[in-house]
């Protein structure tokens, strides 16, 4: 895809959005009862709480089973299986009480027991896949009265890691895991948990169907039944959405988004998503270890066309300091790298990287090297892979001369050392790829997990961008400090330091931070409230989507004109991707 | 008697650039009991002739114009109109030219490549042609007459459960002269039957189908490149040249004293076994484009005696002692026919 | 006594017959063993070789606990040198043991038990119905050649497959599925899946209705290219068959064209379309890998993709195990029946 083609269809699609009338039917009351439809991308695998793989899995479960706290929209923890929490002055001792009325799908009561068995097993088995780092902490588990847990940390970690943590840990029915092997069990029948939604039937990569869980102990969802149709095509699924089938999905393509927005039965929701996109200079090599170096190719990077044209304005320009805008541990005052051909010129003329030889356009380095460098992105996604011809385009006005190499995952994984293998080459130059899930909007320790040299990610082993310079060391120091302060006000001090350090000297050189997209049926389903089963995130919102009463609604003839010209477009243009 | 006469046949083949002439203008008869050689280069109109007879021309050939006069053809025709309709068996419906077909006129060809369906056993495709036309045979009596025909024609009788791709060429050419023999027609027409086989079996073959031609008193066309052959068992003699019929005549005036240029050469071509040795002589030049044919003679392109008149006139048929010849040498010595 | 005789000669000649046919068929079987055997032999090796085989997958993916890991590798006897774990494999093989798919947590072979059914079931009536009416359909346009019905079909037949298989499903989906529901058409089908939830329960007869209707598109599309594959080639062998000689001499019998068509050349042209028929069941099977993803069908294809994609390697080794073999079992019943229609192969 040629940026032109690109600009041009951000233009259609923009041109179609702006003159279509939104229609959103809000301030109507939930009425209860009826079947909420809403499909999974591909089929999910064992339903195991403890060895899950992907979030299909996840999302599943998520219906199924309760953690004893929650997080609200607001990223707050709220009590779901327990009624509260209380910890000592020295965070060490953290105690739960549990609800009395909470019920397993067979009928039997949730006891503290069930709490403890889970727990233990967590505590005592360190193989365990889909495990919190807070468990390697605890020294003892106890049950006090009869529904009472303490937990006793070595040590008295902040709040924020324990109730997160113990948010995203599924309390399971010790009558049930205590007879089978946990790393065997497929639970695939009738898997039994104490969520909001019982399970039904799984026809195997055709549906899910859940019912409410009458049961439920906190007010029970508004519908009766829920089904997850596994639908893998999404133009597909936008069909489906279109004719009344499914009422709610996400992330549509772009191109349907805005037919969407013509249709009068359909709202869109965005929200920007956990993931962002950056472009990793490989610091082994130079002058990618020069930060000046790295500055100036920001500077020369114009990333709000690049969130304009290719994300069709989904999303947003990525902070320098890695940290996603939205959240309370956001550092507005930070340098930032706004879009300029001068800057990026000026610091490359002062590094003396000019172009001396050939007057080909293409700057030398101190060596007398072409500035030329192979810019490595995964194949599998189209998108990537036009933006880094973006890029291409962009560094050659500023003299430097890139190369487009898309590679399989697996194989662009391997060479910048996602896999942590020792005998690893680190054998590219530049490198774009995303990082999703590192919870820096509402986590203090995000930047631990992202930066410090003593974390995974940051280690030797892994490294990604080859970070080496000392703000890489004062980074570290900084985020071990976090770990272990309970101060919110010098936490928040921290970070705003660790941030500013981040953006000036720019390990990663954040892209766009991605958009997400819901499309729901305003007609059956009113959307976006909150109902009383909160869940984690903003993406788990529709849960708790309430039904409405469907009002008349014709067929919308502009929308049927506009569907049919786009599916011709998107035919058209995924043969070529896939001629490509 | 005269059992069938071709009567300015005419048929051409309709291409993008332009019709072949494939036939034109082609008469001669065939009396009962006769066996009329057709000999001619490859694409000479041979072959075409006698599908034409057989009304097996497929698209894009068509039969222009001509007659082709079968005495019994008023067999095959429903008894009401008999009376106004003539023998010519160009004006017979489909339906009643499938009576004629494989009953009153066969065809054989070329056995010994895929003349007979691989698939199906030589009986059955023997009795195939019984069934069709006499269906009140009962099937045992059919059967029988499949072995008796076989044991005529000279194959065993239990290979009439084989395949074809059990025979030897030899007996596949026997098997096809058996079908053609089952249903007693008056005319049997042979398109090369022996062109595939050794010298040897052809003359075997040959030997058999000239003792039934005369023990069933048939009429034969034998379409042949091949002079030997004809000599081996023909009475009249037929030359074609691009589509028209150059010289005819009884064999043994054709073959001693060939009056068309084209036939002299012919004969000069071809080795004789038994007469003294002689250098063989080659045609020179290829056959005509049919679709452009050139004017006058057909021939005088590669004519050894060719003449003014012949480049601009075509010639007209000059009678010889038993027959015609088409060439201008004859004008004035000859009557016109 | 002609008819006893007949009798004789007619089982004498049976003998042989049978015995050509039998030492044919166990020729054939022989390849077909040594075929599958070869197949499964580069299976094997292909993902023990190649990056990111079994071993290493069990050795560094976090998701596989060290004792698992361990009595997996005992197990599949991945701590074995490779050949003495090809002879495991096939062992494992022998007792019907395709492995244990530890994505899914349960042996192979009831992962693919759930997902075949529904591919046979797309691809087996697609299959009858691609050699039905292609056969038939490209004996009318061969004997009808030139004809308007002729010109139309070489049109359409190079149209369509100048499509992509998706495009076509996707335009289907959209038509059918969408546009038939949005403007009321009397018909429409559904889009995705391969039943209603819940329609199980509503009686035999309307929940066969319920998968048939769902069949009803992804076996259109796939039906679509195979009838026109097929009667493409059927068109070709019966043009080239009606220039045999052999269709002349049943002319010049008096048979009427369609005896001759019929008895004569449809047996003849049908023999390479009946070889062709391994040719086609791969293709039937990479298309119905696109098509059921494109219409979310519940099959083998989509689950192979799916495991591809995880990198489940002994269910794609298993499900390749199954899919060699179904393919050469096809290709074997497809050269036992070429020697029933065959005599030249029977009597050999």
């Amino acid at each position: 895809m040629n940026k032109k083609l690109l600009t041009i269809s951000a233009i259609v699609v923009g041109f179609i959005l702006a003159f279509t009338p939104s229609l959103m039917v809000i301030g109507q009351d939930p009425i209860y009862g009826g079947t909420l439809n809403t499909p999974l991308g591909a089929d999910a695998h064992a339903l195991n709480p403890f060895t899950w793989g992907t979030t299909y899995e996840w999302y599943v479960m998520a219906h199924i089973y309760d953690s004893l706290v929650a997080l609200d929209t607001e990223r707050q923890p709220v009590p779901v299986l327990c009624s509260g929490w209380s910890h000592n002055e020295t965070y060490e001792q953290w105690t739960f009480t549990l609800v009395d009325n909470a019920f397993w799908h067979d009928g039997t009561p949730v006891t503290i027991d069930d709490v403890y068995f889970t727990y233990d097993l967590l505590m005592n088995d360190d193989a365990i896949p889909r495990r919190s780092w807070l468990f390697d902490e605890i020294t003892s588990l106890e049950i006090v009265g009869t529904d009472q847990i303490v937990i006793t940390f070595g040590w008295g970690p902040k709040p924020a890691d324990v109730l997160f943590d113990l948010a995203t840990t599924w309390i399971v029915p010790e009558h049930i895991w205590d007879t089978i092997d946990l790393y065997t069990f497929a639970n695939d029948v009738n898997p039994i948990g104490s969520g909001p939604f019982k399970f039904v039937e799984w026809a195997r990569a055709q549906y899910f169907r859940l019912a409410a869980h009458t049961e439920y102990h906190l007010d029970g969802p508004y519908i009766d039944e829920k089904i997850l149709p596994i639908i893998s095509e999404v133009e597909t699924a936008y069909y489906a959405l279109s004719v009344g089938d499914i009422e709610v999905m996400a992330n549509p393509p772009p191109e349907l988004e805005a037919v969407a927005d013509v249709d009068p039965n359909i709202a869109i929701h965005e929200s920007l998503q956990d993931y962002w996109v950056y472009l990793g200079l490989n610091q082994r090599r130079y002058p990618n270890n020069i930060k000046e170096f790295r500055q100036a190719v920001m500077y020369g990077i114009n990333r709000s066309e690049i969130v304009d044209i290719i994300r069709y304005g989904r999303g947003e320009v990525c902070p320098a300091s890695c940290s996603l805008p939205y959240g309370a541990y956001y550092n507005p005052a930070v340098k930032q790298y706004d879009y300029n051909v001068a800057t990026a010129n000026s610091m490359l003329d002062a590094l003396g990287f000019l172009d001396n030889v050939g007057d080909d356009g293409i700057r030398e380095d101190a060596n007398g090297t072409d500035l030329s460098f192979d810019l490595i992105v995964s194949a599998d996604a189209q998108v990537s892979v036009d933006t880094c011809r973006f890029i291409q385009e962009y560094m050659l006005e500023i003299g430097i001369e890139v190369t487009v190499v898309p590679l399989i995952w697996d194989v662009l994984w391997q060479t910048v050392g996602g896999t942590g293998s020792v005998s690893n080459t680190y054998d590219y130059d530049w490198a774009f790829l995303g990082w999703v899930g590192f919870w820096s909007d509402f986590h203090p320790s995000w930047a631990r997990w992202l930066f410090s040299a003593n974390g995974w990610w940051g280690s030797d082993q892994v490294n990604i961008p080859g970070w080496n310079s000392t703000a890489r060391w004062e980074v570290t120091a900084l985020a071990d400090e976090i770990l272990y302060e309970t101060d919110e006000a010098v936490i928040q001090t921290k970070l705003d330091a660790l941030q500013v350090i981040v953006a000036e000297d720019l390990p990663y050189l954040p892209i766009n931070i991605l958009g997400g997209t819901f499309l729901y049926r305003t007609d059956e389903f009113k959307g976006w409230v909150l109902g009383p089963t909160t869940d984690p995130d903003n993406w788990m919102t529709w849960l708790a989507i309430q039904l409405i009463v469907a009002p008349e609604g014709g067929p919308g003839y502009l929308a049927l004109s506009a569907i049919f010209t786009l599916v011709v477009t998107v035919g058209l243009v995924k043969y070529r991707r896939k001629k490509q | 008697m005269v059992l069938l006469e071709v009567k300015n046949l005419k048929t051409y083949f309709h291409t993008r650039s332009g019709s072949v002439k494939a036939v034109d203008n082609v008469s001669f008869k065939l009396g009962k009991g006769e066996v009329l050689g057709l000999a001619g280069e490859s694409g000479c109109g041979k072959t075409t002739t006698c599908l034409s007879i057989m009304r097996m021309i497929d698209n894009p050939g068509e039969i222009l114009e001509g007659e082709i006069l079968y005495e019994n053809a008023k067999d095959v025709m429903g008894k009401s109109d008999n009376a106004e309709r003539t023998n010519n068996i160009l004006d017979l419906t489909e339906v009643e030219m499938r009576k004629i077909r494989g009953n009153h006129i066969a065809m054989i060809f070329q056995g010994a490549m895929n003349a007979m369906n691989p698939v199906h056993r030589i009986g059955d495709q023997i009795m195939e042609v019984l069934s069709i036309h006499e269906p009140q045979v009962p099937k045992e009596e059919a059967w029988q007459r499949v072995i008796d025909i076989l044991e005529v024609v000279g194959i065993d009788s239990s290979r009439a459960r084989d395949y074809p791709h059990q025979l030897s060429g030899g007996q596949k050419q026997r098997a096809l002269i058996a079908m053609a023999l089952i249903n007693n027609p008056d005319i049997v027409i042979a398109d090369e039957p022996v062109t595939a086989l050794d010298v040897i079996v052809q003359s075997q073959v040959l030997k058999a189908t000239k003792e039934l031609q005369k023990k069933y008193n048939l009429s034969m066309i034998m379409i042949t490149h091949d002079l030997s052959v004809i000599a081996e068992v023909c009475e009249t003699l037929a030359i074609m040249y691009a589509g028209k019929m150059v010289e005819y005549g009884k064999l043994r005036t054709v073959f001693k004293e060939p009056s068309h240029p084209y036939t002299q050469l012919l004969i000069d071509a071809f080795p004789s076994i038994v007469g003294p040795k002689k250098e063989l002589k080659d045609i020179g030049g290829n056959i005509p484009d049919l679709r452009n044919p050139p004017p006058g003679c057909n021939f005088h392109p590669r004519c050894p005696n060719v003449m003014d008149i012949c480049r601009t006139e075509e010639p007209p048929n000059f009678a010889t002692k038993d027959g015609f010849v088409a060439c201008w040498l004859y004008e004035g010595k000859m009557e016109r026919t | 006594m002609f008819k006893s005789i007949l009798c004789i000669s007619g089982l004498t000649i049976c003998g042989v017959t049978i015995m050509g046919l039998k030492s044919y068929i166990a020729k054939k079987l022989l390849f077909a063993a040594v075929a599958y055997f070869v197949a499964i032999t580069l299976v094997f090796f292909l993902y023990h070789v190649l990056p990111g085989n079994p071993a290493n997958v069990f050795a560094l993916d976090p998701r596989v606990p060290p004792d698992v890991r361990e009595a997996l590798l005992i197990r599949w006897g991945l701590n074995e040198p490779l050949w003495k774990q090809y002879f495991i494999f096939l062992g494992n093989l022998l007792q019907g043991d395709l492995g244990y798919s530890f994505l899914h947590k349960k042996p192979v072979s009831e992962v693919i038990g759930v997902s075949i059914p529904w591919t046979l079931l797309l691809l087996g009536t697609s299959f009858i119905l691609n050699a039905v009416i292609g056969i038939l359909l490209g004996a009318i346009v061969a004997w009808r050649r030139g004809s308007k019905l002729d010109t139309g079909f070489v049109l359409t037949y190079n149209v369509y497959n100048a499509l992509p298989l998706f495009f076509v499903g996707m335009l289907f989906i959209a038509l059918f599925g969408f546009t038939a529901r949005i403007n009321n058409w009397p018909i429409w089908f559904p889009t995705y899946g391969a039943q209603t939830p819940g329609a199980s329960e509503t009686g035999f007869f309307s929940y066969l209705g319920d998968v048939l209707w769902h069949l009803f598109l992804p076996l259109l599309v796939l039906t679509i290219s195979g009838v026109l594959g097929w009667s493409w080639f059927m068109r070709g062998n019966l043009i080239s068959v009606l220039t045999e000689d052999y269709i002349k001499t049943a002319r010049a019998k008096g048979l009427n064209e369609n005896q001759v068509l019929f008895k004569h050349a449809f047996r003849n042209a049908i023999l390479p379309v009946i070889t062709n028929i391994g040719m086609s069941i791969g293709g039937l099977i990479g298309g119905a890998v696109l098509i059921e993803t494109v219409f979310s069908y519940p099959g083998t294809g989509r689950m192979l993709y799916d495991a591809l994609m995880r990198r489940d390697y002994p269910l794609v080794q298993g499900a390749f195990v199954i899919i060699a073999g179904l393919t050469l079992l096809g290709l074997l019943l497809a050269e036992i029946v070429y020697g029933f229609v065959d005599p030249r192969i029977r009597t050999e």
